[in-house]
C-alpha cells in the first residue's frame, strides 16, 4: 500500500451534475468490499482519525466522500437525509462498485442507515457510530445547540461534543486532535449554508415514522450491523444505539466508557480491533 | 384561536421574565439579532424580534422574518405549543405536518436553546441516574 490517509490525493467524479470530491485508498486485493466512509455534521474528509482510516485500509479500500455541497464538493448541500443517502448511493453506483461496506458517524450514520434502507443490496456490513434511528430520544445536552453551531468550532467544543469528562478523555481529544491535523492538503471548511441545510435534515429526521411503533422500520434491515457509542454522547442520547440493536435483527452494540459522541476517536486502538474483527468476520 | 393568540402574548412576556430573572437566559440572548414568527396557514400570529439583549413581539406578521413556524390551524398551534411533553409534541407536529417550518433552521436550533430555559427542569428517574 503505497497511499495513506496523509498522502492520498483528492479526486473529483461527476454525481447528477455535481462534482463531488472523495479520496479511496488501500487493500485492492484482500477481497473485501470497499468501506464508505460518511461524516459528522458539517465534517469533511478530513474530519477522520488517520489512525482508524489507514488501520481499516490494511485489510480492503477505504473511501472517505464528501456529500453534495460538503467542504470541497459541488452542489448545493442536501436538506434531507433520504437525499443525502440516495446522494450516497449514487455516488457509489458512480465509481463502479456493486457493493460496499458503510460506515456512518453521527449524522454521517443517519445517512448510512437510510442508505441501507433504501438500498439493501448495495450494502454487505453497516457500521453505526454516535447516531440513531428516525424517531430516536432527541434529548441533546442544550449547550451541544450552541457549540455544534458555532461558526468556527474550536477545539474545546470538539472536547466538548465528543470526547468523555475524565482526565484521559482530554488527552485522547488531543491526541486525536493531532493526528486529525497531520495531513497537508487538508479540505476547506463547509459554508454557512451546508450547516442550515444539515440542521434542517436532522431536525426533519426526528419524527416518528409511526407512533405506535417507531422502529419496525428497522427489522427490514438484515445487513450484519455494529453499533458503537460512548457511555453518555450529550448529541445523540446513547439509548438510541440500544433501541437500534434491538430492532435491527444482525446488530451487536459496543458501549466503549468514559466516552461521549465519538467513542472510536477516543479508543482508536479498541475500535480499530473491534471494527476489523467485525468487517472479516 | 383566543387561546393559540393569547399563548403567543403570553410567551413573549414568559421569556422578558427569564431573561431578566436567569442570568443564564440572559446571556445567552446577549449579542442576538433575530426576527422570527409563529402563524397559522390563515395567517393569524405573532412577530417576534430579539436584539439588544430583550424581546418584543406584535401581533402584525412581519414580511421578511429568518424563521417562520407555520401551525395547519390555532387549535393545533395550541396543543403543540402548551404541550407538557413540548419536545415530542413538536416533533410529532413536524412528522404530521401539522407544523411547517421555513426559513433559516440554525437560528431555529437557536431558539430551541432559548425556550429550554421556560421548561421546568427534568425530573431525573432512579433508572436514570448514573455515574456521570
Amino acid at each position: 500500500m503505497t497511499e495513506n490517509h496523509l498522502t492520498t490525493p483528492t479526486r473529483f467524479v461527476d454525481v447528477g451534475g455535481a462534482k463531488i470530491a472523495y479520496r479511496r485508498w488501500g487493500n485492492a486485493k484482500a477481497g473485501q468490499p470497499p468501506l464508505l466512509f460518511l461524516q459528522h455534521f458539517r465534517g469533511g474528509m478530513d474530519h477522520w482519525d488517520p489512525l482508524m482510516t489507514d488501520g481499516l485500509a490494511e485489510g480492503r479500500e477505504v473511501i472517505l466522500y464528501n456529500g453534495r455541497g460538503i467542504a470541497s464538493s459541488g452542489g448545493q448541500a442536501r436538506t434531507r437525509i433520504e437525499e443525502m443517502a440516495d446522494d450516497a448511493a449514487a455516488f457509489v453506483r458512480t465509481l463502479g462498485l456493486e457493493q460496499i461496506d458503510v460506515l456512518g458517524f453521527s449524522l454521517g450514520g443517519f445517512q448510512a442507515l437510510d442508505l441501507t434502507w433504501r438500498h439493501p443490496t448495495l450494502v454487505r456490513k453497516l457500521m453505526l457510530l454516535g447516531t440513531g434511528p428516525r424517531g430516536g430520544d432527541p434529548a441533546m445536552e442544550t449547550p451541544v445547540l450552541t457549540a455544534a453551531a458555532r461558526p468556527a468550532p474550536v477545539f474545546e467544543d470538539f472536547l466538548y461534543l465528543f470526547f468523555g469528562k475524565s482526565a484521559q478523555a482530554e488527552q485522547a481529544a488531543r491526541a486525536f486532535w493531532a493526528r486529525r491535523h497531520q495531513r497537508v492538503e487538508q479540505d476547506p471548511p463547509s459554508s454557512p449554508e451546508v450547516a442550515r441545510a444539515q440542521i434542517e435534515a436532522n431536525m426533519l429526521y426526528l419524527p416518528r415514522l409511526s407512533e405506535e411503533d417507531p422502529f419496525a422500520y428497522l427489522r427490514g434491515i438484515q445487513q450484519p450491523t455494529f453499533i458503537l457509542n460512548g457511555v453518555n454522547d450529550v448529541m445523540i442520547p446513547t439509548v438510541n444505539s440500544f433501541y437500534m440493536v434491538r430492532n435491527l435483527p444482525n446488530a451487536q452494540l459496543f458501549i466503549y466508557p468514559d466516552s461521549g459522541h465519538a467513542a472510536q476517536f477516543q479508543y482508536p486502538q479498541r475500535f480499530l480491533h473491534h471494527a476489523a474483527h467485525f468487517l472479516s468476520e | 384561536m383566543l387561546k393559540f393568540k393569547l399563548l403567543l402574548w403570553a410567551f413573549t412576556q414568559l421569556l422578558k421574565r427569564q431573561i431578566k430573572h436567569n442570568p443564564d437566559c440572559a446571556r445567552y440572548v446577549e449579542g442576538k439579532s433575530l426576527a422570527f414568527q409563529i402563524r397559522t396557514a390563515s395567517g393569524v400570529g405573532r412577530h417576534y424580534v430579539i436584539r439588544n439583549g430583550t424581546i418584543h413581539s406584535s401581533a402584525e406578521l412581519a414580511s421578511n422574518p429568518q424563521f417562520t413556524l407555520n401551525f395547519r390551524d390555532a387549535a393545533k398551534g395550541f396543543a403543540i405549543l402548551a404541550a407538557k411533553d413540548s419536545q415530542a409534541a413538536f416533533l410529532r407536529g413536524l412528522g404530521s405536518k401539522d407544523l411547517i417550518i421555513s426559513g433559516d433552521f440554525q437560528e431555529v436550533m437557536w431558539f430551541q436553546g432559548l425556550t429550554a430555559f421556560l421548561q421546568a427542569p427534568k425530573e431525573i428517574s432512579p433508572y436514570d441516574r448514573t455515574a456521570f
